[in-house]
């Protein structure tokens, strides 16, 4: 395996994202931690922080019951199913009659998620890779553990493509063998909404989720908001259990409101006084928690305005 | 354009050796210029200039965009300067605004023959460049002139006049750039960002101070710059490099002396033969404690009689002074005071000379014997119950009208710079000859700030050239200082600054009192 030669920034950012990724998504009824940190520079600063997310082992607050939509690597491929209980003594779970061990990555599919997702199966020259990276057979397992629970990256689709793409492609030595495995993937169905849970890290626009209740529903195990427009043009109830990290670019035209909202979001719901790794030069943070609520589903604008005309 | 992630690894390398070195300079020519044009701004913005006055004003705004933002030489933007005398200006000649435009033109030549301080310090920086070796081979500048969008023409073509290399950029364009090696920012960051509001701006531009645009940043402050406060440009509490990350040099520090706090005194009832029983002279004052028991007391309101005169004062024992609001002024500043007597005499004296020199023999006898004629009839207006309503029923706000009534009684004040606004006061205080009079008061208005200059010019180079106030001053007294020409003053330290209001006339605001409440006269002194 090749040697990690990254500059500290890189790399504090990255430790960064495994250690708020690590923490536990929370249910309704809790508090949920916000990150908001002022840079420098954000170019690139997100994807150290996507990597670094994805080293971490965590799984979904909610745990799927029996009859519920669930996803899960079956068949040699991700696809949806419905959880049922094993009538083997091999196997715990069974999804689409495959029996599955208890320990097998899955995640629920919430109410009005597109029932007909294609499942998705990996190129051979994806598998190959991934075979190398995580150096043993069995390496579906972990790769679905990742892709169940993957990484929100919220932001411009294109602009955050071409980074990871200028990453990869000129500073390979700055990622390890797996986290080039997870982010490499060259599929353009890595921004489409309705194929969240398939793949490690989903590329969103932040009004993706304005029409899609199930979206907002699921689970990330973090969500970073690569600009101000990004946290501060998403749903407040897009995927409110998991830890949020919210950066800010002190050269953006908008860094003084988004310096400002962040100022206003503390005051709001208070400062989470949530202890980081201590930054570098020029990195300055902010924390608070937010209350996790009910997602109210989907409103259409015709409700919306009977609301507001009574 | 997409990013690069060199960018991002130089800005994040940069930080790790940053520095910011802030430096202030002086250039009165260039000072006297945007008062002057600042003037003639705000006399135009309620009423619709004429096209060629509108196209002078433009002219002039530009040059000093370029100017306070640049190192460029007034003399190499010539044709610019030029510009504006082959302006035709006969009929603006004729208007009220006519004195205030003749004083432009003069500070404007005044300006093109003066020497632009930055020019040195940016020779200075650009020699001293070793460059960076590029990808061919080549040694590139690594010095990044950071100039207005209105100067990059004109820097570009003055380093090829001088045979210098640099970089030129405007903020803008290296909002997306990578960090060199050294940048200078000439004027503070609020002069490359576009906003009416000082803070605002400042909040805007804090990005060139806040994120590294190069590994040593020099910031060249100027007439124009806002003062350089790490706080200025923090958009989150506590968000700014430790204080040893920039050092400010050329900018004088407050002359300051640590005050042991001891028995205040009880503040005196001011005795005073002005009437002090009339609402529209009276005004809420506040106590400043100096040495000796003496007291002076200004308006909270920065636009009431006279401001705190505060001095600075450099290791080097160079000296400085600044009027600064009262809000400002601390337990241990030290501040300035005039007398009685020695109050505007040399401004009148000076004003009158400048007026007769350029209007002809006579001329400010007359313009004096107006200002007299105006204000005293504004004065017994005050004393007048109806007063008010009168000025309200003319169409003025109560709160305006007020404010105006007051300012008679004080001897910094003229008139109303609005010609409609004298009008009225003109028509109440039944005034004849009210175009003549409205010539010779904005006659008089640019001759009193052009004697204010003077007067500021001599007590900077009389504090200069004596050094034993200052002995008197940190052992905790109270220095009397003759200056020629404005008469006697007073400096010493503050010593307390109590939050008691006391209602007097608007002539005692500045001036010395003594505990017993009488105003001090210069031979007491």
């Amino acid at each position: 395996m090749s040697e990690i030669s990254a500059p500290d920034w890189f790399l504090w950012f990255k430790n960064l994202g495994s250690r708020i990724a690590e923490i536990s998504n929370c249910i309704s009824g809790d508090k949920s931690l916000r990150i908001a940190l002022s840079c420098p520079s954000i170019d690139f600063v997100q994807w150290a922080i996507v990597a670094g997310a994805l080293n971490t082992e965590k799984r979904p607050a909610h745990v799927p019951e029996f009859g519920e939509t669930v996803v899960a690597w079956v068949g040699s491929k991700m696809q949806d199913g419905t959880l049922e209980a094993s009538h083997s003594t091999k196997a715990a779970l069974s999804i689409k009659g495959i029996g599955l061990s208890s320990e097998w990555p899955i995640a629920r599919v919430p109410d009005g998620t597109p029932v007909a997702r294609t499942p998705r199966s990996l190129s051979d020259l994806e598998k190959e890779e991934l075979r190398k990276a995580v150096g043993r057979n069995s390496w579906y397992s972990w790769y679905t553990s990742k892709c169940v629970l993957p990484v929100s990256l919220i932001g411009n689709k294109g602009e955050l493509i071409s980074q990871r793409d200028h990453l990869i492609d000129h500073y390979p030595t700055w990622l390890t063998e797996q986290e080039k495995s997870l982010l490499g993937i060259q599929s353009g169905q890595i921004v489409n909404p309705n194929k969240f849970q398939y793949f490690p890290v989903s590329v969103l626009a932040p009004q993706l989720a304005d029409t899609r209740p199930w979206l907002r529903q699921m689970e990330s195990r973090l969500v970073v908001s690569s600009s101000y427009t990004a946290f501060r043009n998403i749903d407040p109830y897009f995927q409110q259990g998991a830890p949020h990290i919210q950066l800010i670019d002190r050269r953006g035209w908008n860094s003084v409101d988004a310096h400002a909202h962040i100022e206003n979001q503390v005051e709001v719901h208070g400062d989470a006084k949530f202890e980081l790794p201590s930054p570098p030069r020029g990195v300055f943070a902010r924390t608070y928690f937010v209350d996790v609520n009910v997602d109210p589903g989907h409103i259409s604008l015709d409700e919306d305005l009977e609301e507001f005309e009574l | 354009m997409k990013a690069k992630i060199e960018v991002t690894e130089s800005i994040f390398g940069a930080l790790s050796s940053h520095s910011i070195e802030v430096r202030a300079v002086e250039w009165p020519e260039l000072l006297a210029f945007q008062y002057s044009l600042a003037y003639l701004e705000r006399e135009t913005q309620m009423v619709q200039p004429t096209i060629e006055l509108e196209s002078i004003i433009k002219k002039c705004s530009i040059i000093r965009r370029v100017l306070r933002a640049s190192p460029v030489p007034p003399s190499s933007i010539h044709e610019q300067f030029l510009s504006l005398f082959i302006i035709d200006t006969q009929q603006i000649m004729q208007s009220h605004l006519a004195q205030g435009l003749a004083h432009l033109l003069i500070v404007a030549k005044e300006l093109e023959s003066s020497v632009n301080p930055f020019t040195e310090i940016a020779v200075d920086i650009i020699s001293k460049d070793p460059g960076v070796l590029s990808g061919s081979g080549k040694f590139v500048p690594d010095v990044c002139l950071v100039v207005h969008s209105d100067a990059i023409l004109a820097v570009n073509s003055w380093l090829d006049g001088e045979d210098l290399s640099a970089s030129v950029e405007t903020a803008r364009r290296l909002q997306k750039q990578g960090a060199r090696g050294c940048a200078v920012l000439f004027g503070s960051p609020e002069l490359h960002t576009y906003s009416h509001n000082v803070d605002y701006a400042s909040k805007t531009s804090s990005w060139l101070v806040t994120v590294p645009v190069a590994k040593k940043l020099f910031v060249l402050l100027g007439p124009g710059s806002r003062d350089y406060k790490s706080q200025n440009y923090e958009l989150w509490s506590g968000m700014r490099f430790t204080d040893s990350d920039f050092k400010i040099s050329n900018v004088l520090p407050r002359f300051e002396i640590d005050i042991v706090p001891t028995w205040i005194p009880a503040t005196p009832k001011i005795k005073s033969n002005v009437l002090v029983n009339d609402t529209m002279s009276a005004i809420d004052a506040f106590p400043v404690l100096l040495p000796g028991d003496k007291w002076i007391f200004f308006a909270k309101e920065n636009n009431i009689g006279p401001s705190p005169l505060v001095v600075y004062r450099g290791q080097e024992n160079e000296i400085s002074v600044k009027t600064v609001g009262l809000k400002e002024v601390q337990v241990g500043t030290v501040v300035v005071v005039r007398s009685e007597k020695s109050s505007r005499d040399f401004l009148y004296e000076t004003a009158e000379s400048w007026i007769d020199k350029r209007h002809g023999a006579g001329t400010a006898n007359v313009d004096f014997h107006f200002l007299e004629q105006f204000r005293t009839g504004v004065q017994r207006l005050s004393l007048d119950p109806d007063a008010l309503g009168n000025l309200t029923a003319s169409g003025l706000e109560a709160l305006y009208a007020r404010y105006r009534l007051r300012t008679s009684w004080d001897d910094s004040s003229i008139a109303p710079q609005k010609l409609p606004v004298f009008k009225i006061f003109a028509k109440l205080i039944e005034m004849n000859e009210i175009a003549a009079a409205w010539e010779s008061l904005a006659r008089i208005r640019v001759a009193m700030r052009q004697a204010g200059h003077l007067a500021l010019k001599e007590l900077i180079d009389q504090l200069k050239n004596s050094d034993e106030w200052q002995v008197t001053v940190e052992a905790g007294g109270l220095a009397s200082l003759a200056v020629e020409n404005i008469g006697q003053l007073s400096i010493g330290a503050v010593r307390a600054l109590p939050n008691e209001a006391q209602a007097m006339p608007i002539t005692m605001l500045g001036k010395l009192i003594d505990a017993d409440g009488t105003m001090i006269e210069d031979e007491d002194l």
